[in-house]
């Protein structure tokens, strides 16, 4: 399946064909969504309307942990296959990972002001989440950090798998401080069960965010492709 | 192996400003903190294990560049890999020599910092065990970070951000060890998982530093 993808002109006819599909299916989701968050399903019996912001920061918030997960897996290719694709489609995760990684800890915010009554809290969540945006950040700092961009594909990649190795145990070290600095947590943990008024617009804005990350990816990706390939039709003309 | 390390020795021994600089740059972020914060010795003593971490962190951050850009533009490491001698042994005879260069100017220190900030003489051994402990996973660290950056564009800023996140564990670790020792608490676990940390990164360390020095040769 590699070695089918690995030609970058049939990955493109192939992305090409997907994203009318993706786009409807997100428009679709995010409508369902966001109706049946907002209007349809009921306000939680202590948080109030608030509780609505869920139906952001969760999807959100799982997929900037994924999609570090995925630039990990892009950069693991490279390496070992030096899989042409996969560097591109690293450059093309991390902007959009620190993009989801920001919204998570901005939507975190605008809840946490009406629930505990603060914007920001040194919780270990909160906190980890901070680590991941300023790993994007480094990722995507070290990819375009130098004069000729091919040159920093393979750092940006060796980072990646370093931080993917690191990041459990930074997750851990920030919760041994956060327990130890803090008293209890200010998020329950575990023990709440979710209605299923609730969990029906959750798994729609889930879908509609996850069909959304594919589609920018993408087309991330494909901007991408035909840069090189703009730039390779240059040189030979200059040549 | 054993001639790169005698060099580098050498090397510092002729270049003292080398090695001093960095110390000078430790005293000053110490001083930074009082000035910032006010001479009042109740907070400074809150604060004393987090300020000799941040200045410990910070302080060796610059150190780092050294250990790779001179023997890449000079080539070096070419000549090394030309020789076929093994480039994760080079850079774990580099790494070591940086320790010893670098660490023991820190630990020689510390008196002065603990004077500072009313440490009392009988933890210096086991603070000295802390920091010397700390700046191990930091070179460690520090070295996946100076491989990557070579011929970047401000390689320094660049390798800046990717070790200090890579470093929270040793900032948090090592503050919370440091301050259990200073409280008289137990700080076993503390030091125990800092050093845990450093062997995690032993293993780690050559090998991405290894990649990284062979990228930056190949596509120079």
């Amino acid at each position: 399946m590699f070695d089918f993808f690995a030609n970058p002109t049939r990955f493109a006819r192939l992305a090409t064909a997907l994203l009318p599909a993706l786009k409807i299916i997100t428009v679709i989701s995010f409508a369902l969504g966001l109706y049946w968050g907002l209007v349809t399903s009921p306000a939680d019996y202590q948080q109030g309307e608030t509780v609505r912001i869920m139906y952001i920061h969760v999807p959100v918030a799982w997929l900037a942990s994924s999609s570090y997960f995925m630039l990990a897996l892009c950069a693991l290719f490279f390496l070992v296959w030096r899989h042409p694709l996969a560097d591109i489609g690293g450059r093309a995760i991390a902007p959009v990972g620190a993009l989801f990684a920001g919204l998570t800890l901005i939507t975190g915010a605008l809840w946490g002001k009406p629930t505990w009554g603060t914007y920001w809290v040194w919780d270990a969540r909160l906190t980890s989440m901070l680590v991941l945006f300023f790993f994007f950040i480094a990722y995507m700092a070290l990819a375009g950090g130098f004069d000729n961009r091919a040159r920093g594909a393979r750092p940006a990649a060796i980072l990646a798998l370093v931080g993917a190795i690191n990041l459990p145990i930074v997750k851990f070290s920030v919760d041994w401080w956060n327990t130890l600095h803090q008293p209890a947590s200010l998020l329950r943990s575990g023990g709440v069960s979710i209605d299923p008024s609730m969990l029906w617009p959750l798994i729609a804005m889930f879908i509609g965010f996850q069909c959304f990350f594919i589609l920018i990816v993408l087309m991330r990706m494909l901007r991408f492709l035909n840069e090189m390939r703009l730039q390779t039709a240059h040189r030979q003309k200059g040549a | 192996m054993g001639a790169i390390f005698t060099r580098d020795l050498l090397l510092a021994m002729r270049r003292p400003a080398d090695v001093l600089t960095p110390i000078g740059f430790f005293l000053i972020i110490a001083t930074l903190f009082p000035l910032a914060i006010g001479p009042s010795a109740e907070l400074l003593s809150v604060m004393r294990s987090a300020i000799l971490w941040i200045a410990v962190l910070l302080a060796s951050l610059p150190s780092f560049e050294r250990l790779y850009h001179d023997d890449y533009h000079h080539g070096f490491l070419d000549r090394l890999i030309v020789r076929r001698i093994a480039l994760w042994e080079y850079a774990l005879t580099r790494m070591a020599s940086h320790i010893v260069i670098m660490g023991m100017p820190f630990i020689l220190t510390l008196p002065i910092i603990a004077l500072f900030f009313g440490i009392e003489a009988q933890f210096l051994p086991l603070l000295a065990l802390m920091v010397a402990l700390g700046l191990t996973g930091l070179t460690l660290l520090g070295s996946i970070a100076a491989s990557l950056t070579l011929g970047a564009r401000q390689s320094s800023v660049l390798s800046a951000v990717l070790i200090l996140p890579l470093a929270f564990p040793i900032l948090i670790f090592g503050t919370m060890a440091t301050e259990a020792l200073l409280t008289g608490n137990p700080y076993h676990q503390h030091l125990a998982l800092l050093g845990a940390m450093s062997c995690l990164l032993l293993v780690l360390s050559p090998a991405a530093t290894f990649y990284a020095l062979r990228t930056a040769t190949e596509e120079r």
